[in-house]
C-alpha cells in the first residue's frame, strides 16, 4: 500500500477518456446548430459550384427572393403558414414518440371536408363571419377523423402506425383524385379541380397585403401548443408517455389514451393546415395544391427539436427557402429541389452534431 | 365479362406479372429482413429504394448497360444506407428518427440530381431507355402454363428468387447468421464472445441497403425504363410490411411478396378489362392490402426480440 | 494480512489465477478497493459476500467485460489485461452470469455454439448437436437440445450456460450466483458437474453469499465485505459461523430502534392471488398475504420469484387471473378499480424496484417528478392546467423536507444520485394521505445514511397507520425493520413468521425453496 502510494506522487499518470452524457446543456446544444448549419451550408456553397453556377450569386438571390422586398416577405410567410401548422401537428405527435407520418393524407383529408361543406352550403348564403369559421372547423374535425384511424390501431391493436399513416397518405390521395376527376370536377375542366369557391369563405386578408389570417393563427396555434405540452395536464401526461412510457404507466397515465387523443389532435392540426390553404390562397381545391407540406412539417419540426418556438423559426427559414427558391431557378440552372436535399442534409447534420456534442473528454488518473 | 376475366390464359398472365411485380418488393423485403434480424428498425427503405431507382436508371441511360445500372443502384442504396447506419448505430440516434430523416434526405436528393442532369424535363419529354426484356431460358419456357409462369422472366425475378434461398441459407446454415439472428434477440450474448455488434449492425444495414438499391432499380431498369419523383410509390413501406406479415422468416416473405405482387396485377388487368369501379380504388388497393397486412401481422410472434433497441454495454 | 495472499503457498501448485491490487470504482462508488486474492488450479474456490460487496464487479474485470481502475491479473502465470470477454474466452477464463444472457428463441446447440471460431463459417448443427451430446453425457447433464430455451426452465437455462464454457473446454470457471435460480435437486446436480469439472483439471470460482454452499463444495474461499477482502481462508477448518463472523463483521448489529406500535387491522387483504409472466407461465400461485396497520412486512425471497408481478397486480398494471386484493375496503381487482389511478387515489403508494425505468421520468424535472401521477390532483392543478406556482413550491419544500440534493426544481433527475432519485419517489409518495405503501428493495444501492433516512420515514408512516409490504432480496434489509417476514419462492408464499421467531439461516433455507412452512 505505501509502495503503491509513493510510485503515483513521483510519476503521475493518466489517461484520457470520451466520456457521453446523457443530455447536453444549452450552450452544448445551440453549438451544434451552429455547426450543424456552417457545415450544411459549406456543403450547399460545394455543391452549387459543382453544378457550374456562381453559389455566390445564388444564394444573395434566394435571400432577396425571400426577404428582398414587403412582397417577398409576405410571400415568404405564405409559404411559411401551411408547413409551419403540419409542423406543429408533428411536435404534437413526437413528444409522445406516437409517430404520425400521415399529415400529408391529413391534410388532404381536411381539404375534402373543407370542399364538402363549401359545396354543399355554398348557396346559402352564410356570412363570412360564419362560413370560415365553420369550415376551419371541419377541416379540423376531418382530419382529426383521419388521425383516430391510425389511433385508434395503434392504441387498440398495437399496430405500427407509421406504416397505416404512410398507406393512408397514398389512399387519401387516390380518393382525392377520384373525386376531383368525377362529381367534384369543374364543368369543362381539363384538370383536377373543383369550381372556385364563393368570395365568404375567404380568409380575411392581413395589413392589407396577399398574406391571410391563416399565419396568425398559425401562431397562435403555437404559443396554444406550447401552452398544452408545458402548462396542461394533457401536455404533461403526453410528454411523460414519450419519455418513458413505463414509467408512465405505472403512475396511473393511460398511455394507450394518449396515444389515441395525440393522433386525433395531430390530424386535426393537420387537416387545419389543408383547410387554411385552401381558404387562404387557392380558394378551390385542386390537385396538387400540398407542395408536399405533410412531409415538410416533419423536417420542420425535427429542424426545431420538437419544441413550438422552434418550429416557428424553421418554418419560415424553410418558407424563405421556397420562396427564393423562384429567384435561384430565374438566376442560375439550379433546380428548386435543392432546397429540400439541403434541408435533410441540415437534419443529418444537426442530429449528428448533437450527438458528437454530448462527448467529453476526461482526464482520468491511474492509480497504480 | 368475368368469365373473360376467369379466362385461364388471364389467368396465368396475372400470376406471371405477379411474380414480376412481386420481385421488386422481394429484393427489400430480404434486406430489410437481414437488417431486423440483427435488431435494427430501418423505415428508410423507402429513401434507400429511390436512390437505387434513380441510380440504376442514370447509369443505365447514360451507359446503355442496364447490369452496369444495377451494380450502380444497389452500391447507391449501400452509400445512402451509410448515413442511416451512422445516425441510427453509431450516434444512437432514435431508429425512427434516423429513418424519417433519411427518406426526407433521399426523396430531396434523387429529385434534385434528376434535374440537374436533365434540366429540361417536360418540355423535351422524359428520358427513357429500354428496359431489361424476358429471359426465356430455354426449352422450360416451353411448358405450357408453368413456362410463362416461372421461366420467362427478367433476369432480376430469377436472382429475387435465387437470393430466398441465398439469404435463408445464411441466416439458418452459417456461423455468421447464426451470429447476426442472435444479435437481433440478444446482443449481450454476442457482445460477450468479444464479436463487434456495431460492425455486424453496420454491415446488416449496409446490405439493407444494396438490396433496397436493387429493388430500385429493378422499378427503373425492369419495368419503367423512366425515372419520375416519388416513383417507388410507397413500396418500400410495403417491403416493410411484408416482412412484418412474414413473420421474419425468408420462406413466408417470399409468399408474402408474391401475394402483393399478385394484388398489383390483378390490380393493372382489372383496370384493362374496364370494370366500372373507380380506377382510383384498384391504384389504392395495394396501400389498403398492407394496412391490412400490418393489421393482421400485429401479433407475428417471429420479432427479434432486440428490434429497435441500440445496443449499450452496461 | 491481504498482503500474503499473492505469494505461492510453498510445496503447492502454483495458482492459476492471481488478483493484486485491484480496484475498479463506479462514480464516487468504490466496488473493489485494493482486492488481491488467488486461486490454486484444481480447486473450488468461493468469493462469499453479501450483496453489494462487490463480487460480481470482481468476477466481471477478471472475465473481461469490465475494465478495473487499477491493479493486476495474472492468469496461468502471466500477467493479463483482457480488452473484452473474447480475450478471456481464449485464455481459457469462462463464465456463468447471474442474469442468463441466452436468445430466448433458439435452441442450445445455436446458444452455444454461436460466435464460436471451432464451428467453421459454414455450420453442421448434427455434429455439433452430437458434440454437445457427449458432453451432456460427460458430465451428466439431462437437456432438450432442440426446444427453444424460452421454454427450458430456470435450471435448464443454466445448464445451457454451463455448457457454453464447457463447450470452449475453460481452464478456470466464474460460476455468479448459479444457485439463486435453481431447485434444491437442480443445486445437487450442478455441484456433482462442478465435482467432475474439478476432476478434469478445471478450477471453480464460485460466487455465492449462501454459506452452506461454501462449506458443501469449496477448497478455499475469500470473503469480500463492502469491497474490501476481509480474508482468504481455506474452508476444512472453517464452520459456517466462523465464516459468517468474517463475512458480517462488525456491521452485524446494524439496527434500525423500533419503538413499539401497537398493529391494527389489516391494511392490505392478499387472498388466493394467482398472477401469468407475460409469457403465460406462472408467476404467482395462490398467494394470500395480509399486511396490518403499523406494521412491516417483509416479503423475502430471490428475484424472479413473482415478486416483480405482485408489485405490478398490487400498482395494477399486471392483470390477475384469479384471487382477491382487499385494499382500503374496496375489492380492487374489479374492472373499474383494477388500474394504477383508481388504486393510488385509494392510498396506496409504491416504491418500485426500478427507480428510473419505472417510478421516474428522466428527461422530466425534479418538480415534474414529484407530481407524477399527482398532476390531476386539485392541488397542483385548476382545471385543464397544471398550477406551477403551487407545483414549485410543494418541490421546494420536499426538496428541503427530504434533503434532496439538487441544484433546484428544475433540474433534470436524471442528474441526481441513486440515493436521491429514490428521495424524489419517497417525498411523491408520501405527499398524500396513504394507507399503504409497497416497497421494492427501497434500500437498494444507498449508502448508509440514505438507508436510514428512507427507513426512519417508514417508521413515521407506521405512527400514523399504514402498513408496509417490503420486497426485498437482501435479509439485512428484511431483518432490519420487518416485523414480520414472508417468504416467496417459485410464485409461493412459503411461510410467514414472526421476526423474533426466526432467523437468518431458516429463512435463507425456505428462500431456496428446501423448506415450506405449515401455514393457516
Amino acid at each position: 500500500m505505501s509502495t503503491a502510494k509513493s510510485t503515483r506522487s513521483v510519476i503521475p499518470k493518466f489517461h484520457y477518456r470520451l466520456e457521453k452524457r446523457k443530455e447536453s446543456g444549452i450552450f452544448a446544444s445551440l453549438l451544434s446548430i451552429l455547426v450543424a448549419l456552417i457545415c450544411s451550408f459549406g456543403i450547399t456553397f460545394w455543391v452549387i459550384s459543382l453544378i457550374g453556377a456562381d453559389a455566390g450569386t445564388v444564394l444573395w438571390a434566394i435571400v432577396k427572393g425571400s426577404f428582398g422586398t414587403k412582397n417577398a416577405v409576405i410571400d415568404t410567410l405564405i409559404k411559411a403558414t401551411p408547413i409551419f401548422i403540419t409542423g406543429l401537428a408533428t411536435v404534437v405527435a413526437f413528444r409522445a414518440k406516437v409517430w404520425n407520418i400521415g399529415q400529408e393524407g391529413q391534410l388532404y383529408t381536411g381539404a375534402l371536408g373543407v370542399t364538402w361543406a363549401v359545396l354543399l352550403l355554398k348557396d346559402t348564403g352564410l356570412p363570412a363571419w360564419i362560413f370560415v369559421p365553420l369550415l376551419l372547423v371541419v377541416s379540423a374535425i376531418f382530419g382529426a377523423l383521419a388521425g383516430a384511424i391510425p389511433g385508434v390501431l395503434k392504441s387498440r391493436y398495437n399496430v405500427n402506425e407509421i406504416i397505416v399513416t404512410v398507406m393512408l397518405n397514398y389512399i387519401t390521395l387516390y380518393l382525392t383524385t377520384y373525386l376531383l376527376g368525377g362529381i367534384w370536377q369543374e364543368a369543362g375542366s381539363h384538370y383536377y379541380n373543383t369550381i372556385r369557391f364563393p368570395e365568404t369563405t375567404n380568409l380575411p386578408l392581413l395589413f392589407e397585403t396577399r398574406l391571410h389570417s391563416g399565419f396568425l393563427i398559425a401562431l397562435l396555434l403555437a404559443a396554444l401548443i406550447y401552452y398544452l405540452l408545458w402548462h396542461m395536464k394533457l401536455g404533461y401526461k403526453i410528454r411523460a408517455t414519450g419519455s418513458n412510457p413505463t414509467a408512465a404507466r405505472f403512475k396511473g397515465i393511460n398511455i394507450q389514451r394518449i396515444s389515441l387523443i395525440v393522433m386525433v389532435l395531430s390530424g386535426a392540426i393537420s387537416g387545419l393546415a389543408g383547410g387554411i390553404e385552401l381558404l387562404g390562397v387557392h380558394h378551390r381545391l385542386v390537385y396538387g395544391f400540398s407542395v408536399s407540406f405533410g412531409f415538410t412539417g416533419i423536417l420542420i419540426a425535427l429542424l426545431g427539436r420538437l419544441h413550438p418556438l422552434g418550429v416557428a423559426p424553421a418554418a419560415i427559414f424553410f418558407g424563405a427557402l421556397h420562396n427564393g427558391s423562384s429567384a435561384m431557378i430565374i438566376h442560375s440552372n439550379v433546380p428548386r429541389e435543392l432546397i429540400t436535399a439541403i434541408m435533410g442534409f441540415v437534419i443529418i447534420m444537426l442530429l449528428v452534431w448533437e450527438e458528437v456534442f454530448k462527448y467529453r473528454i476526461r482526464r482520468v488518473e491511474d492509480v497504480q | 365479362m368475368f368469365n373473360e376475366f376467369l379466362q385461364a390464359d388471364m389467368l396465368i398472365s396475372i400470376f406471371a406479372s405477379a411474380v414480376r411485380m412481386g420481385t421488386i418488393v422481394l429484393f427489400a423485403a430480404l434486406g430489410e429482413l437481414i437488417v431486423e434480424r440483427s435488431g435494427v428498425l430501418n423505415l428508410s427503405v423507402e429513401g434507400m429504394m429511390l436512390t437505387g431507382a434513380l441510380a440504376g436508371f442514370l447509369v443505365g441511360y447514360f451507359s446503355e448497360s442496364l447490369w452496369l445500372g444495377v451494380v450502380s443502384a444497389a452500391l447507391a442504396g449501400m452509400l445512402i444506407s451509410v448515413i442511416f447506419a451512422l445516425l441510427a448505430i453509431v450516434f444512437q440516434v432514435d431508429q425512427t428518427v434516423s429513418s424519417l430523416t433519411v427518406n426526407i434526405f433521399a426523396a430531396g436528393l434523387t429529385f434534385f440530381i434528376y434535374r440537374t442532369v436533365f434540366p429540361d424535363v417536360g418540355s423535351q419529354g422524359t428520358p427513357n431507355l429500354v428496359p431489361f426484356s424476358a429471359l426465356k431460358i430455354p426449352y422450360l419456357s416451353q411448358i405450357p402454363v408453368l413456362g410463362e409462369l416461372l421461366f420467362s422472366h427478367h433476369a432480376m425475378a430469377y436472382i429475387a428468387l435465387f437470393m430466398v434461398l441465398i439469404i435463408w441459407f445464411y441466416l439458418y446454415r452459417t456461423k455468421s447468421g447464426l451470429i447476426l439472428r442472435t444479435i437481433g434477440e440478444n446482443p449481450r450474448a454476442v457482445d460477450m464472445k468479444g464479436i463487434s455488434i456495431t460492425l455486424y449492425r453496420v454491415s446488416a444495414v449496409l446490405f439493407g441497403g444494396l438490396m433496397a438499391g436493387l429493388a430500385g432499380s429493378v422499378i427503373t431498369l425492369g419495368s419503367a425504363g423512366v425515372f419520375v419523383a416519388d416513383i417507388t410509390a410507397g413500396r418500400g413501406w410495403l417491403a416493410i410490411a411484408i416482412v412484418i406479415f412474414g413473420d421474419w422468416k425468408p420462406g413466408r416473405i417470399l409468399w408474402a411478396a408474391l401475394f402483393f405482387g399478385f394484388i398489383d396485377a390483378l390490380q393493372m388487368q382489372v383496370q384493362a378489362l374496364g370494370i366500372k369501379l373507380p380506377f382510383q380504388l384498384f391504384l389504392a388497393m395495394p396501400y389498403i392490402m398492407t394496412v391490412i397486412a400490418v393489421f393482421l401481422g400485429r401479433r407475428r410472434a417471429g420479432a427479434p426480440i432486440a428490434l429497435g433497441t441500440p445496443y449499450v454495454r452496461e | 494480512m491481504t498482503d500474503n495472499v499473492v505469494v505461492t503457498p510453498r510445496n503447492e501448485a502454483p495458482p492459476i489465477l492471481a488478483v493484486e491490487h485491484l480496484t475498479k470504482t463506479f462514480g464516487s462508488l468504490v466496488a473493489n478497493d485494493q482486492v488481491s486474492f488467488s486461486v490454486k488450479q484444481g480447486h473450488v474456490h468461493c468469493l462469499l459476500g453479501e450483496n453489494g460487496a462487490g463480487k460480481s464487479t470482481l468476477a466481471k474485470c477478471i472475465y473481461g467485460a469490465s475494465r478495473p481502475d487499477a491493479g493486476r491479473i495474472y492468469f496461468k502465470g502471466r500477467e493479463v489485461a483482457f480488452s473484452s470477454p473474447r480475450d478471456a474466452i481464449r485464455m481459457g477464463i469462462g463464465m456463468v452470469h447471474q442474469h442468463f444472457v441466452l436468445a430466448d428463441p433458439m435452441n442450445a446447440v445455436e446458444n452455444i455454439i454461436v460466435g464460436e471460431e471451432s464451428t467453421g463459417a459454414l455450420l453442421n448443427l448434427q455434429a455439433e448437436k452430437k458434440k454437445i451430446q457427449a458432453l451432456c453425457e460427460q458430465y451428466g447433464i439431462v437437456l432438450d437440445l432442440d426446444t427453444p430455451v424460452a421454454q427450458l426452465s430456470v435450471g435448464q437455462q443454466q445448464w445451457v450456460e454451463i455448457l457454453k464454457a464447457l463447450y470452449v473446454s475453460v481452464d478456470l470457471l466464474l460460476l455468479d450466483e448459479p444457485t439463486a435460480v435453481l431447485t434444491p435437486q437442480e443445486v445437487q446436480s450442478l455441484f456433482s458437474i462442478i465435482g467432475k469439472m474439478v476432476i478434469d483439471g478445471i478450477s471453480v470460482i464460485l460466487i455465492t453469499h449462501k454459506l452452506h454452499e461454501v462449506m458443501n463444495i469449496s477448497n478455499e474461499v475469500t470473503i469480500l465485505r463492502k469491497g474490501k477482502v476481509v480474508d482468504t481462508v481455506p474452508t476444512r477448518g472453517n464452520t459456517k459461523a466462523s465464516l459468517a463472523r468474517l463475512l458480517v463483521g462488525r456491521d452485524f448489529d446494524f439496527n434500525v430502534h423500533k419503538e413499539k406500535i401497537d398493529f391494527g387491522p389489516p391494511a392490505l387483504e392478499i387472498k388466493g392471488l394467482t398472477v401469468l409472466r407475460d409469457n403465460g407461465s406462472l408467476a404467482l400461485q395462490d398467494v394470500s398475504l395480509n399486511v396490518r396497520q403499523g406494521e412491516i412486512l417483509g416479503l423475502a425471497g430471490v428475484s424472479g420469484n413473482g415478486q416483480a408481478e405482485l408489485f405490478e397486480t398490487l400498482v395494477g398494471v399486471r392483470k390477475a387471473e384469479k384471487g382477491k386484493i382487499r385494499f382500503a375496503g374496496v375489492e380492487i381487482l374489479k374492472e373499474s378499480t383494477h388500474n394504477p389511478e383508481a388504486i393510488a387515489s385509494l392510498g396506496l403508494a409504491s416504491v418500485p424496484q426500478d427507480r428510473l425505468r419505472q417510478g421516474l421520468i428522466e428527461e422530466f424535472t425534479v418538480q415534474e417528478n414529484l407530481i407524477l401521477g399527482l398532476q390531476d390532483s386539485p392541488s397542483y392543478s385548476r382545471g385543464v392546467s397544471l398550477n406551477w406556482k403551487a407545483i414549485k413550491s410543494f418541490a421546494s419544500q420536499a426538496i428541503q423536507q427530504f434533503e434532496i440534493k439538487t441544484t433546484g426544481p428544475l433540474q433534470p433527475v436524471g442528474q441526481l444520485s441513486g440515493g436521491n432519485l429514490q428521495k424524489v419517489i419517497l417525498a411523491r409518495e408520501v405527499s398524500k394521505p396513504i394507507k399503504v405503501m409497497v416497497a421494492s428493495s427501497p434500500s437498494r444501492g444507498l449508502d448508509i445514511g440514505a438507508t436510514y433516512y428512507v427507513y426512519s420515514r417508514f417508521l413515521e408512516l407506521l405512527r400514523n397507520g399504514a402498513g408496509i409490504l417490503m420486497i426485498s432480496e437482501d435479509l439485512d434489509e428484511i431483518f432490519n425493520i420487518s416485523d414480520r417476514i414472508a417468504v416467496i419462492y417459485n410464485g409461493r408464499i412459503m411461510g410467514v413468521f414472526d421476526v423474533h421467531e426466526v432467523d437468518r439461516e431458516t429463512i435463507g433455507l425456505y428462500m431456496a425453496g428446501l423448506e415450506e412452512h405449515e401455514h393457516s
